[in-house]
């Protein structure tokens, strides 16, 4: 059976990188004993995935992973049994079971919402909205050869607006297209002549999508489960 | 969780963030507000090699298991954290807390390296505590330290309240409610450091006065103070399979050193190799019940989720019921859950290539022996009980089983060394090499690896060879050079350890108080992180010889004669002087000394009434 993990990553957890996130959960896993499906080969590893790694520094309530078990399993069971294993910061918030054709949430992936707070308000409302209403917006990107390239990142703000004190953003995200949140911020800074200050910007991942048509969160599955 | 002592803004600026966060599985919270004595356990270097060590995990267990008792580890900031530590002047933290070590009631150090030594300093100094221990108040924690390199603390006795001799789990509870009584009654640090010396152990380096004669070497060490014992014993723990052994030790989130589970088979070591330190003063030989190391091995991966477990001990074939232990493991987690299992330190043989063929793909793992020595003249001085003949045997069914790997360890410069016992090493590389190609073609699957490496040797207290005079700089240079040159470099690719940290690591290992001031001296002068071969400044530690006007030969390279006072005599690790003195003229006779399962040499170990010793 294969199951999907929403889960939350805040506080000091901000702070472990998505390769140490991987390692963790595998040892979480092991100590909740739960019946996880393994590859075959001389090292076996537990077959699980993240939908999309998050930046160091980054917290989010809308983290995602599939995992495969061997054995039928109540997700609320699941649940409980891995937060029961936890670091204060890492919290299984639901668990769905999913049929095996569902394409993983590494796949579904494309799209991610945030929510942003600047510690000292450097980016008003206007400029904002200023900025978001350009055709284009270019930035300075390094391809995979190396080299240093325009790059045009409209295509995926999907939306950008203030509410209250915060700054909403539903960006572009997945193996296709990505564009992350300090890309805006630096384009921002630039674009009203002021110096990005990266750790002025608290960035919280709110959400991960399927599609940018409807924006459905990964939580529901696309394909139907009997 | 508590609120981290650093900001965003540093934590993301600097490698790793992880390392100064805590939070980690299995790390302990509690309410400070309950909780009568502060300890911060410190291993003095970076996170990744702190948290892999197996003493560290025990003594947090059983420092937390008391009520009244909160431990949290501290370890060395990583360089850019340092400088950025120092230019803020942000005090060091405990990682559990976030709180400053300033505020604890004890800081506790475990010494593992004498490389460490300079970063005991930046840790104080770090903390806001004053690096010597004159200079405390009655604010600041109470400085101990333990662990092997304390069998001679001379070398720290400038910078450490008290020392703590031998195995923790003793009396370390003894030292704690005395300190408890102490501060309920509110009690000076005097008093108590007057009070704690009582105590089997311990040992107050202010409580006793040093003399030295016209040549330098040591007049008189007495005892200035009534509870000062003249002689320190040991603490030993000789029930292994009762003692406390931690089940949900800590998880690191990031990649350690080992990133495993430990289960820790025995203590000791029944060979007596005689430059080995921990073969002698971790006499005798200790072992836990294979029934009780089935049963913590099933309950630690269940309470950590690791996915290997390592057996763990000096020389793990010397354990009689290794097969069954790992057959246990392999049936139970290995199959259940995945779990690999990993065998350090067995010695090279059918017996223990079938076991090992069962845990290890034998296409990508390697081989590993020590003979530490080239010839057998000098193997036999050293006691190193292993022959050319086991050597070549073992390489020869190691690549018979498909293993094309080989790892081999060396010492230069051991005592009675010539030239040709280092040309002897390169000679049992190359016939090892041959071994391979003896093989018929069809066997040989890939390439034959040999990898010759070796390090200096290091004359350390409490050995057979403590009286030696360690190679110079120069000897150290010929003896590599006539190697490199010797070694046959097609198939063996040959790595050789830095002379001058062996040389400073003479210096210290043999020391007495009068090297404090040079090792604050290289402190100050920007010695740190001298285990790290980037960080290593060996032009500082000269200046700091220089200008405490300490030559260093005077430690390394002078033979001691026979009836000089040696700084650690006063050190009671229950192997008496005379069976050292019998071993030190054995070996410069060539002659070799059984084990202790074969046959009792009587050491001296006898005395703690367990172990090997009465098990014969
Ligand atoms: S007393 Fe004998 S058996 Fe015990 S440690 Fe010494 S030599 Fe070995």
């Amino acid at each position: 059976m294969k199951v999907r993990l929403k889960f939350s990553k805040t506080g000091a957890l901000k702070f472990i990188g998505h390769l140490d996130l991987m390692r963790t959960f595998q040892k979480i896993f092991r100590q909740a004993e739960l019946p996880l499906a393994y590859s075959e080969g001389f090292n076996p590893h537990q077959i699980f995935s993240i939908a999309a790694p998050l930046s160091v520094g980054v917290t989010s309530d809308g983290e995602y992973l599939d995992m495969k078990l061997v054995q039928n399993m109540d997700t609320q069971i699941i649940v409980d049994h891995i937060n029961s294993c936890c670091p204060n910061g890492l919290k299984i918030e639901a668990a769905v079971i999913i049929d095996d054709r569902e394409p993983s949430a590494m796949a579904s992936v494309s799209a991610a919402k945030y929510s942003v707070i600047q510690e000292e308000c450097v980016l008003t409302k206007e400029n904002i909205a200023e900025f978001a209403l350009q055709d284009n917006i270019i930035i300075k990107k390094k391809n995979k050869k190396g080299v240093i390239k325009d790059f045009n990142i409209k295509p995926g703000i999907y939306s950008l607006v203030v509410e209250e004190n915060k700054i909403i953003m539903t960006l572009a995200t997945g193996s296709t297209f990505n564009v992350k949140p300090d890309a805006i911020f630096s384009a921002l800074c630039d674009f009203i002549g002021v110096s990005y200050n990266p750790f002025n910007y608290k960035v919280h991942r709110e959400d991960l999508y399927h599609s940018d048509a409807d924006f459905i969160p990964l939580l529901v599955p696309i394909e139907p489960v009997f | 969780m508590n609120e981290l002592k650093l900001s965003d803004e540093i934590l993301l600026s600097v490698d790793k963030p992880a390392r100064y966060i805590g939070n980690e599985i299995n790390c302990i919270y509690k309410d400070i507000e309950k909780i009568d004595i502060r300890f911060a356990f410190c291993f003095p270097d970076v996170y990744e090699i702190a948290m892999s060590h197996l003493g560290l995990a025990i003594l947090y267990d059983f420092l937390n298991k008391r009520e009244d008792t909160y431990c949290e580890r501290v370890f060395s900031p990583w360089i850019d954290l340092d400088n950025i530590m120092r230019e803020k002047n942000i005090p060091l933290f405990a990682l559990e807390s976030q709180d400053d070590i300033k505020n604890f009631d004890f800081l506790g150090f475990t010494v593992q390296y004498e490389m460490s030594y300079t970063n005991i300093l930046s840790v104080l100094e770090l903390s806001h505590i004053p690096i010597f221990s004159k200079d405390r108040s009655e604010d600041d924690p109470i400085v101990c330290a333990g662990g092997p390199c304390t069998y001679n603390p001379e070398p720290l006795a400038d910078f450490i309240d008290f020392f703590y001799i031998g195995e923790g789990e003793v009396r370390f509870n003894d030292v704690l409610d005395l300190y408890g009584t102490f501060k309920a009654e509110g009690k000076s640090r005097a008093d108590y450091l007057e009070a704690v010396a009582k105590i089997d152990g311990i040992y107050v380096p202010k409580l006793y006065d040093v003399t030295y004669n016209e040549d330098k070497t040591i007049h008189s060490f007495l005892p200035n103070h009534p509870n000062a014992k003249e002689k320190i014993k040991k603490n030993l723990v000789l029930d292994l399979t009762a003692s406390s052994y931690p089940t949900k030790p800590l998880v690191p989130y990031m990649q350690v050193v080992h990133d495993r589970v430990v289960l820790e088979l025995f203590r000791g070591c029944m060979r007596g190799c005689r430059f080995c330190q921990a073969g002698i003063v971790y006499r005798p030989v200790r072992e836990k019940n294979v029934d009780m190391l089935k049963e913590q091995a099933v309950n630690l991966i269940k309470g950590t989720g690791h996915e290997e477990i390592s057996l763990v001990s000096l020389s793990s074939s010397d354990y009689k019921p290794l097969h069954e232990l790992s057959e246990h493991i392999i049936d139970t987690v290995g199959h259940e859950q995945h779990v690999n299992l990993s065998l350090p330190s067995l010695r090279i043989d059918a017996f223990s290539l079938d076991l090992m063929k069962k845990v290890q793909d034998v296409r990508k793992s390697s081989l590993t022996f020590a003979p530490e020595a080239g010839s057998q003249r000098l193997r036999d001085v050293i006691n190193k009980g292993i022959t050319e003949e086991d050597i070549l045997k073992g390489s020869k069914e190691a690549f018979e089983s498909g293993w094309s790997r080989v790892k081999l360890y060396f010492m230069l410069g051991l005592p009675t060394e010539e030239l040709e016992d280092v040309e002897g090493i390169a000679h049992l590389s190359h016939k090892i090499v041959e071994k391979y190609y003896e093989l018929p073609k069809e066997l040989r699957r890939s390439r034959v690896e040999i990898v010759t490496s070796t390090s200096f040797f290091v004359p350390k207290p409490f050995t057979p060879f403590q009286w030696v005079a360690q190679d110079t700089l120069e000897q150290f240079k010929e003896k590599q050079t006539l190697l490199n040159r010797t070694i046959n470099k097609k198939n063996i690719k040959f790595n050789s350890h830095d002379a001058k940290t062996s040389v400073i690591e003479g210096v210290i290992a043999r020391g007495d108080r009068r090297l404090g001031q040079v090792i604050y001296e290289a402190y100050k002068l920007g010695a740190k992180y001298d285990a790290w071969s980037e960080h290593f400044k060996y032009t500082v530690w000269e200046q700091a010889f220089d200008q405490c006007g300490i030559d260093a030969s005077f430690y390394a390279s002078r033979e001691r004669s026979l009836d000089e006072m040696l700084p650690w005599d006063f050190i009671d690790i229950g192997v008496s002087k005379d069976f050292l003195l019998d071993e030190y003229e054995k070996a410069l006779q060539g002659k070799t000394t059984p084990n202790c399962s074969l046959s009792c040499s009587t050491c001296g170990a006898q005395i703690f009434g367990g172990g090997i010793c009465y098990e014969g």
